[in-house]
């Protein structure tokens, strides 16, 4: 696990994900609303973030989140897919929040680099101590099991599924290059990174479960 | 390999952007429509960004966020791409309530400050066009007054013209006929001073009783 500071810069994201965004997008505009709930069950946790970076009261953060994909479901045809799909929705979520401060007169809270920042890559992580939504002792213990549970799997993985995923998702290289760097076939990464992940998830799933009370 | 393990493979790979054509077609289709689908898709995202992040947001909320969502698009439909321009800015859905949540107005993130600019400017312009208006009723006022003094203001018929003559019809009586002055002025050049004002008697008197004579 790394910190914030550690985090990879978007630009590193592999090429062929920001392609799976765009497609998602053209399905969208074609009609098919499940598929911007993809995008937003991908990128909800990160807006929220964000959000939560800018803004001190924490009801609002969900309020504003929601305005986002809103927003950003209204005007997925001015999406050209020149940038990330994230970069282009990191946008109106700030651009939201800063009206909703104006609107509500309220003060920007915890970095003023984020209101004023316009590159999403410079997106810092949330610090633990910032307010976040949900930001409940029930919630924070969650989020705290739920981080445990997700290290504790991956430090139990056989060396190479967690290599294969830590190129993945913390390096964020493209299957193609993991391949090279661990020479094998790409057919093998696949697998391996998928082996990988569902040693993980079958570890937060009941988690999530028992969060939620039922089942999606 | 199982049929399951299959797909989540398959739901593990369009994570990452790995899939095209038929096979990303029916992935995202299988994703959307089944509800274990979806939970490996939320749930390989989730372990995404906790092992970038070292924690994240999760528990109940993320259900109740995406349903609440869900709401909100009902109503919604994306434009197509080269309709006229929506903006991302655009109104607030009335579904989305509560106080803190109250609809915004259209426009972008400084349209507060900018219909104050708006009204400035409007209150300026207003402003400029009272001082205009007034400038032109004291303009018209000074012409008006101009002509109504403009013989006085004639120095040859005012200068050393005689007594004053009313000349003018009942309705409109002029002070001075500034032609009768131009007339007087001129006779007074040709013919003196005294011709006009000096009785001849006088000058005959002048004429015969000097001492010089």
């Amino acid at each position: 696990m790394n910190d914030g500071s550690t985090q990879p810069p978007l630009q590193s994201v592999s090429r062929g994900a920001n392609d799976s965004d765009v497609m998602l997008v053209e399905r969208a505009i074609a009609g098919d609303q499940g598929a911007f709930e993809l995008l937003v069950i991908k990128y909800q946790r990160r807006i929220q973030r964000l959000i939560g970076r800018m803004v001190r009261d924490v009801d609002l953060v969900e309020d504003i989140a929601q305005e986002t994909f809103i927003r950003a479901y209204r005007a997925l045809h001015q999406f050209r897919g020149d940038a990330q799909f994230y970069t282009w929705l990191y946008r109106i979520a700030v651009n939201t929040a800063k009206k909703f401060l104006m609107e509500f007169k309220r003060n920007p809270t915890v970095s003023e680099n984020a209101l004023q920042s316009d590159d999403a890559g410079d997106e810092t992580f949330w610090s633990g101590n910032e307010p976040m939504t949900d930001d409940t002792p029930e919630s924070i213990l969650a989020a705290k099991e739920i981080g445990a549970a997700v290290n504790a799997a991956m430090e139990a993985l056989p060396e190479d599924l967690r290599q294969a995923l830590i190129l993945r998702e913390i390096e964020g290289l493209s299957y193609e290059d993991i391949a090279e760097a661990m020479d094998c076939p790409i057919g093998t990464v696949r697998s391996r990174i998928f082996r990988a992940r569902e040693a993980i998830s079958g570890k937060v799933r009941p988690m999530l479960e028992k969060q939620t009370g039922k089942r999606w | 390999m199982h049929e399951a393990q299959r797909h989540e493979e398959l739901v593990s790979a369009l994570a990452d952007g790995q899939l095209r054509g038929e096979e990303f077609a029916r992935t995202v289709e299988r994703v959307v429509r089944d509800e274990e689908a979806l939970l490996t898709w939320h749930s390989y995202h989730l372990v995404g960004d906790v092992l970038r992040s070292g924690e994240t947001i999760v528990g109940a909320q993320e259900l109740a966020f995406l349903q609440r969502l869900k709401h909100g698009l009902a109503h919604e439909a994306p434009q197509v791409r080269g309709h006229a321009a929506s903006d991302p800015l655009a109104a607030y859905p009335q579904s989305i309530k509560t106080e803190a949540t109250k609809p915004p107005q259209d426009g972008a993130a400084n349209d507060a400050s900018f219909r104050w600019k708006v009204l400035a400017g409007v209150a300026s312009m207003v402003a400029v066009a009272m001082i205009g208006w007034q400038l032109t009723e004291v303009q018209q006022g000074t012409t008006q007054l101009a002509q109504a003094t403009q013989p006085r203001a004639s120095p040859p018929m005012r200068a050393q013209s005689g007594p004053v003559v009313e000349v003018g019809s009942e309705l409109q009586p002029m002070i001075r006929d500034p032609q009768l002055d131009a007339l007087l002025a001129a006779h007074r050049q040709t013919g003196g001073n005294s011709a006009l004002v000096m009785s001849a008697g006088f000058l005959r008197s002048a004429t015969f009783e000097g001492a010089g004579r």
